[in-house]
């Protein structure tokens, strides 16, 4: 036996050592010095091959993203140290901070809150530290901020025509024959309803409250809150329009040509869309809608079509992050929505085909020469200055190496999506250009292509293309980034 | 103020009246009184430099009370909700 094992061994090269069981590998020595030895450490050595591997790989992990994050801190940190001087500047008690709207829209077959966190991690911050106010108006499916935003300018149109017309009226009344006319024929109902009118007024003016204590002074004061923009003539130094995703951008534009190119009324035969929330699995109700419709439609036309649009507007998603007019209804008919499950409110189909837009005039009732007038003074929505941010989001297991690098590389949007931020608050614009219609173009390249088909065969609204009037692109001013430069890099 | 001939609904007297309206008096006055503590105390520097307020005071006053207003809002509804079933006070 033992002869076998020796001559078996013969070939090895460990003829001639002893005969061992397991022979371990022999530890590399190490780095020591008598220093080192007198604390108690005896050698320093590197892991092995394969721990080596394992630490390295994870501390690339980590460490790309811990620099990144540092990166991201420091590069909000300029931006809103740059705007800092802004939100220091004195506020009287009675004017209320430049409110700038922000419309959100999710990207395509994901949820609200992606859009929402990119506003909060990159927008938010500056304007917070810019001392601008904003408003967040959200959707969670395609159409909604285009029937809002369409239903305003509906609205001031509508307001325009009537002071206009009531002006009219008043003119022709003072005119002699016609004050002769009421002379003659005034009767004595009217001259006591006259007096009561008058004397409610005087009532109410001089009520206890108004004559004594903190009141006495200001008796007659209103104490009105003005928005500080009420001030500024400029139209387009008022307010301003964030648009978050290429989505809402678009849903803007489309429901400023539908708002100022479109009628006022709502046409008879319109019919509106059922569309699902995004993100959800949508069913496919469409057909059966539209046709039971129809004479819903017909006797909402005849009814004010503004009541129904301000049901619309209360129904939907409508987000106030300033809390300020944090109307409990919202959250009521949110509690509504989601206890009914699928019966949300539908979206009201375009007043206007985008084809027709050559064929009307734009908004006879308003005259673009200067500022316009709101209730609030402030310049309406399509004289306010557009940002446009891009929401990109990839979906999908293939493409998880570019979503691996989009990771590590946030701090890129930071700095870009910070510095157009800055421009917002310190007023940089320029006019609208044909080119700005492409804003934002290259997040289509995420949208993912079974979306869009879906959408092309639905004929949904981002899908469209944008068709524009020239009219309306000259109303249009665009906040520019581009004079902003990196002092300190 | 009438008085009803066969007595229906049971009469709140004058001075049940006044108590109430005191209570809610020192309801209201309690809750502006802390409103505007919490708010100055979240709200405004300190440090006073100046006699105006800046913008950004300005607006984190407004979100603060329009917060402390709706969350105050809520919190007594559901206190109602709790004390109507009778549940309030158990632990």
């Amino acid at each position: 036996m033992d002869n076998a094992k020796e001559s078996a061994k013969a070939d090895s090269a460990t003829v001639g050592t002893p005969e061992v069981k397991d022979v371990k590998p022999k530890k590399p020595a190490g780095f020591s010095n008598p220093a080192l030895k007198a604390m108690g450490i005896n050698s320093i050595r590197l892991p092995s091959r394969n721990w080596m591997i394992f630490w390295c790989v994870v501390a690339t992990g980590v460490g790309g993203y811990a620099y990144d994050k540092y990166e991201q801190k420091r590069l909000r940190k300029k931006w809103m140290d740059r705007v800092a001087k802004y939100g220091a500047e004195p506020l009287s008690p009675d004017l209320t901070a430049r409110k700038v709207t922000v419309y959100v829209a999710p990207p395509p077959s994901d949820y609200l809150d992606e859009s929402l966190a990119v506003f909060r991690r990159y927008v938010k911050p500056i304007l917070n530290a810019g001392g601008v106010d904003f408003q967040i108006q959200s959707e969670n499916r395609q159409g909604v901020i285009r029937s809002t935003v369409a239903a305003e300018i509906r609205s001031l149109r509508r307001e325009v025509l009537n002071n206009t017309e009531r002006l009219e009226r008043e003119k022709e009344a003072k005119k002699w024959y016609n004050r002769l006319k009421r002379f003659l024929s005034r009767s004595k109902d009217e001259a006591v309803n006259l007096e009561a009118v008058e004397d409610k007024i005087s009532q109410d003016k001089y009520t206890l409250t108004n004559l004594l204590g903190v009141y006495y002074k200001n008796a007659l004061d209103e104490g009105k809150l003005h928005n500080e923009d009420a001030f500024v003539s400029d139209p387009t130094a008022n307010g301003g329009v964030i648009c978050i995703g290429r989505g809402a951008y678009k849903e803007y534009l489309h429901g400023l040509h539908e708002g100022l190119l479109g009628p006022l009324e709502k046409p008879i035969d319109s019919v509106d869309i059922d569309v699902p929330v995004e993100g959800t699995k949508d069913k496919d109700s469409t057909p059966e809608s539209e046709s039971s419709d129809t004479l819903e439609g017909a006797e909402v036309a005849v009814v004010a079509g503004e009541q129904l649009q301000s049901e619309d507007i209360d129904q939907k998603e409508h987000k106030d992050a300033n809390g300020e007019t944090n109307d409990k209804t919202n959250d009521e008919s949110n509690d509504e929505n989601s206890e009914e499950g699928e019966k949300l409110a539908k979206v009201p189909r375009p007043f206007i085909d985008p084809l027709e837009y050559s064929k009307t005039a734009l908004a006879p009732e308003l005259s673009f020469e200067g500022k316009i007038q709101t209730d609030s003074k402030v310049s309406p929505v399509f004289q306010q200055p557009i940002a446009v941010i891009p929401v990109y989001h990839l979906i999908g297991f293939l493409q998880t190496p570019v979503r691996i690098w989009r990771f590590y590389h946030k701090r890129e949007l930071t700095d870009e999506y910070g510095r157009l931020t800055c421009a917002v608050v310190e007023n940089l614009r320029r006019k609208f250009t044909p080119e700005d219609v492409d804003w934002a173009k290259d997040e289509e390249k995420d949208w993912p292509s079974k979306w869009v088909q879906k959408g092309i065969d639905k004929g949904s609204e981002w899908i469209q293309d944008t068709v524009v009037d020239d009219r309306v692109l000259n109303i249009l001013s665009v906040y520019d980034a581009s004079s902003i430069k990196d002092e300190k890099e | 103020m009438s008085f009803l001939g066969f007595g229906g609904a049971p009469q709140i007297s004058s001075e049940q009246k006044i108590a109430a309206a005191e209570n809610e008096l020192d309801m209201v006055t309690d809750m502006f009184n802390r409103l505007v503590d919490n708010c100055h105390q979240k709200c405004i520097n300190r440090s006073y430099s100046e006699g105006d307020i800046s913008k950004n005071e300005s607006l984190c006053i407004d979100r603060c009370v329009a917060k402390y207003f709706a969350v105050n809002v809520q919190v007594g509804e559901h206190m109602q909700k709790l004390g109507q079933n009778g549940s309030f006070g158990r632990p």
